[in-house]
């Protein structure tokens, strides 16, 4: 196929939680926190999924990824393009990896001899970049299968933020909010148009300094630091119009869309942006909005809620589904794809 | 792919990178007779970042330095998108595809394409020369032309990783290199141009444009990574 009467599709997807589960009570009671926050009630968040001592970064994509090829019915030497997104790249000795790309080591430990590889980094939205990317090389003929995976191991992060006096670091409370997960997307060819549209994209860059992360300075492992209700604010007050534009862009009917979903940094945000949704559009046919259990597993969280939602039935072939993402710079901008061919099979 | 509409580049300091790009993106975007709210993408390659920085993108502090559509959004506003890419020390050539890959997606055809590393830290061992590479690239105009970015994979060698790590001794975070990194021949001749695989990123896009206008007819640019890998991009002029 030549360019312009090519097109992409979603052939598959992921999700993995390591088998871990602790419970936000367990690290975030009333007692550890400011003005006796009650952290559950505030965030909605129940429990979060911790990778175990043998697993990093690396390990969770590779898990997602083999999960998303066997649903593929792929062998990974198929694949042309593999794009990393994951914004940790952590160690299970925490240690962080720089040079090469952690796709390199990916597509390596898959046998994905004939790839391309490289990192993407774009906080939350590493994911969605990843995916505009690798739909770009399908539509020009490039590339035929592209894995797009990332594993998060960022729980660390709880720990160094227990660290810390939470009554004078109060930028550090973010940091309860996350959990570890990976999750992986195979995009391939499609004589078929408008399987997966964009947005546009957007970065609104007056908010790059209100979700900082990078190495703790005087301890092992990572750190967050982040002005979270500012960029709440940020989200919440450009959200209309940002979905009003994407919907008219993408050339979408709201009340046609199966399934929603939204970058969940609470599931208590979720709700106050699904308000904003529906006081323009009218009602979400069905918002998965289940990260109680995950927490916010940064540029995984998409595939994470996408693999809930498949194991509990929710999902059908050729279904359409609309994901929101944000990611600290602050990074906006939404995908609607046709769920793949025999999804409820998998 | 993109054409080359104009670049800046320079030698800095340590941890000046921010600061030169944004110094020289302004003066890349007025040679290209633009100015700045015409950018609607900009794409950062690199490997260092200061404090082991992971989020938000260095993109968007270019993007903020330069107060490029960082605003709200409303019907009419305009958009920028910024974003970065990574891949050692081929991170350039990947950038550029990433434009490609990305200017039909955003408003404004024109994009600011941005490479070099910062030091990390002041325990992090640096004897690297960090240069900044600053181009504005859209998908036509007049200039050299990126045709294609072939890549190789087959010298690839995975031990040779650089990793961040906290050194329990100091308590600092300093840089890891493992196996040996190997100084290769720096071969340029006509229409072909390899740096020496020790350089940082910016330093092979330094190298590298500053040759360019040696060349009249087809350029290709190898950069073999500290790891082995290598990719090629092939220009025309």
């Amino acid at each position: 196929m030549q360019e312009g009467n090519r097109f992409a599709q979603m052939v598959s997807f992921a999700g993995y939680l390591p088998e871990k589960q602790v419970t936000t009570k367990s690290f975030a009671g009333v007692d550890d926190l400011p003005r006796s926050l009650d952290f559950v009630r505030l965030t909605g968040i129940d429990s979060h999924h911790e990778a175990s001592k043998d697993q990093g970064s690396f390990e969770l994509a590779i898990e997602a990824a083999n999960k998303a090829l066997a649903r593929a019915n792929l062998d990974a030497s198929s694949i042309d393009l593999i794009i990393n997104a994951s914004v940790s790249k952590m160690d299970k000795d925490l240690s962080q990896h720089l040079s090469p790309s952690y796709a390199t080591l990916i597509a390596n430990e898959l046998g994905a001899s004939n790839a391309q590889t490289f990192d993407v980094s774009n906080a939350c939205a590493s994911m969605m970049t990843s995916l505009m990317i690798a739909e770009s090389r399908i539509k020009s003929g490039k590339v035929d299968y592209a894995l797009i995976v990332s594993g998060e191991f960022i729980t660390p992060i709880i720990d160094e933020a227990k660290r810390r006096n939470l009554y004078l670091n109060p930028r550090a409370l973010a940091s309860l909010t996350v959990g570890d997960g990976a999750a992986a997307y195979i995009l391939g060819s499609s004589k078929e148009s408008g399987r997966i549209r964009f947005s546009e994209p957007f970065t609104l860059a007056q908010y790059n300094k209100h979700c900082i992360g990078q190495a703790s300075a005087k301890h092992r492992g990572p750190q967050m630091r982040t002005k979270a209700r500012d960029l709440q604010n940020g989200v919440i007050n450009n959200l209309g119009v940002f979905l009003q534009r994407a919907v008219e862009h993408m050339d979408l009917k709201w009340d046609e869309i199966d399934h929603t979903y939204s970058h969940p940094t609470t599931p208590k945000a979720v709700k106050k942006g699904a308000k904003i949704a529906i006081e323009i559009f009218g009602e979400i046919n069905f918002l998965h909005n289940d990260s109680a259990d995950t927490a916010n597993t940064a540029s995984t969280t998409h595939g994470v809620l996408l693999e809930k939602s498949q194991n509990s039935g929710y999902l059908k072939s050729n279904e359409t589904t609309f994901m929101v993402s944000f990611g600290s710079g602050l990074a906006i901008m939404a995908i609607h794809f046709h769920l793949p061919e025999g999804v409820e099979n998998w | 792919m993109v054409v080359l509409l104009s670049w800046e580049s320079q030698k800095i300091g340590d941890t000046q990178l921010l600061k030169s790009t944004i110094r020289l993106a302004k003066k890349a975007v007025k040679n290209a007779n633009l100015s700045l709210s015409d950018i609607g993408l900009i794409v950062h390659g690199g490997v260092f970042r200061e404090h082991f920085r992971t989020e938000p993108a260095f993109s968007t502090h270019i993007q903020g330095g330069l107060n490029i559509h960082c605003t709200g959004i409303s019907f009419e506003s305009e958009t920028c998108f910024s974003f970065d890419v990574t891949d050692g020390s081929c991170s350039p050539h990947i950038a550029f595809q990433s434009v490609a890959d990305m200017l039909p997606y955003v408003k404004n055809k024109y994009a600011l394409l941005c490479v070099g590393d910062d030091r990390p830290s002041k325990y992090c061992e640096w004897d690297q020369d960090s240069y900044c590479v600053v181009a504005v690239v859209a998908l036509s105009g007049d200039g050299p032309r990126l045709v294609s970015v072939d890549f190789d994979n087959s010298n690839l060698e995975t031990k040779k990783v650089t990793k961040g790590y906290f050194d329990d001794d100091i308590r600092r975070n300093k840089i890891e290199t493992k196996g040996e990194i190997q100084s290769t021949k720096i071969q340029s001749r006509k229409g072909y141009f390899c740096g020496d695989s020790q350089w940082l990123s910016g330093q092979h896009m330094h190298e590298f444009l500053v040759r360019m206008d040696e060349h009249d007819d087809t350029l290709e640019h190898c950069i073999v990574d500290w790891s082995g890998k290598s990719t090629t991009a092939k220009w025309e002029f």
